[in-house]
């Protein structure tokens, strides 16, 4: 079997990445599964991963099943991982993911790590609570309520369509973050997968 | 209400059937009605990228339809889109491919489907939508605090955007900043000369 998906994805030349709905999956959970695991593997080297290499600790069954889910895209090139210290690439990269460009990224302990488009002061409110909303969700699934939500949006409208601001939970290598979305939230992109991933490989390097 | 905040006003209302047609899309991929509502919702929009991404999941979600049946409503939005886009839709209706799960058609506004990774050379981290608006607010506040000789914000937004600029290896915003400014006799310091060369070189690796 494996060497049947192998061969059909020429697993020497294809390099695997996640996809935006894959690093939601990946990453959204404080303690994530081995599947989430592996699929967090796909984020933690400098370079994109060939095909062989992730079909050697992992099996290929969870392979196909991550593809079709979506999750994984194959790609023919080999991507570099973003290389900038963090406070030089965040805040310009977490812009495109609102619709306001105006979004921010906190820590689970309400410390702002980057913003674009909101104040200092605002950012550092909205950074505290996002920390209290990420610290509810996980006492209410310590009581029972099975919270699989990776997200929350206000409303000030009654059609609830737009919102005005997003918190997307976040949880890389232990450290809970959250994302601070102003307006219309455009997490359906590149930049976010990139985000992610210098999150992931940068070692928190956040001076140049 | 003067015209300004009536633009603003039917702008807003288009960005809100477009994010219910989002939503009756995602739910019902294969509706080709809910479709073509977002994709008339998309044209009222001032930015190209809701536009394509709602094209894009038209293609995907209704394939079937496309080579066959698509050419009325293609004819009324091409002009919208960028011409390689335009050409990269064509090619599906030509059957010369299909549109996959991940594509380099679909944009943060689709919700069908996924912008690709699998292209180098289009690795920007910016959307030229994004980098039109950065750059008229950049010049704009630089023309402003150059008229007040406020030469420490000049400094300070310069920074900003060179900051951004290499970030998200923003070359249309800065050529588009550079332009407008060059038609003014901006004084452009070696700062400038040091960014340019930097998204230069991002070109040639």
């Amino acid at each position: 079997m494996v060497a049947a998906m192998s061969s059909y994805l020429n697993a020497d030349k294809t390099y695997l990445t996640l996809t935006p709905a894959g690093i939601f999956e990946a990453f959204s959970q404080s303690e994530p599964t081995d599947e989430q695991l592996s699929l967090q593997d796909l984020m933690s080297y400098g370079e994109t991963l060939l095909a062989a290499d992730w079909l050697e600790r992992y099996s290929d069954e969870w392979l196909q099943s991550f593809i079709e889910h979506g999750w994984i895209e194959k790609l023919s090139l080999l991507l570099p991982a973003p290389n900038l210290p963090l406070d030089q690439f965040l805040p310009y990269v977490v812009a495109s993911l609102s619709g306001k460009r105006r979004a921010a990224i906190g820590s689970d302990e309400g410390f702002c790590l980057a913003r674009i488009g909101y104040s200092q002061e605002e950012a550092d409110m909205l950074s505290v609570a996002a920390a209290d909303f990420s610290g509810f969700m996980i006492r209410q699934k310590q009581r029972g309520w099975a919270v699989e939500s990776q997200a929350i949006s206000f409303f000030q409208q009654v059609d609830l369509l737009i919102p005005e601001t997003s918190f997307v939970f976040l949880w890389i290598d232990g450290s809970g973050y959250a994302l601070i979305i102003d307006g219309e939230p455009l997490t359906n992109s590149r930049a976010f997968v990139e985000m992610v991933w210098a999150l992931k490989t940068s070692g928190l390097r956040f001076l140049s | 209400m003067s015209d300004l905040d009536l633009i603003k006003e039917n702008e807003m209302e288009a960005r809100r059937v477009f994010r219910l047609y989002s939503r009756k899309v995602f739910l019902a991929p294969n509706n080709r009605h809910f479709h073509e509502q977002r994709i008339n919702a998309s044209l009222l929009l001032t930015e190209k990228e809701p536009l394509q991404g709602a094209v894009a999941d038209f293609f995907y979600g209704c394939w079937y339809d496309i080579p066959y049946d698509v050419n009325n409503l293609f004819t009324r939005i091409k002009d919208r889109l960028y011409p390689h886009v335009q050409q990269g839709f064509r090619d599906c209706i030509s059957k010369k491919r299909y549109i996959q799960r991940n594509s380099m058609l679909a944009t943060r506004w689709s919700v069908l489907i996924s912008p690709s990774l699998n292209e180098q050379k289009q690795r920007l981290l910016i959307s030229s939508d994004d980098a039109k608006e950065i750059s008229k607010d950049i010049t704009a506040e630089l023309m402003q605090a150059r008229e007040d000789k406020d030469w420490g914000t000049i400094e300070q937004i310069e920074n900003e955007f060179f900051a951004h600029c290499i970030a998200r290896n923003d070359r249309l915003a800065f050529s588009l900043v550079w332009f407008r400014l060059g038609k003014s006799d901006w004084q452009f310091d070696e700062r400038w000369n040091n960014c340019q060369q930097h998204l230069d070189q991002t070109i040639k690796t």
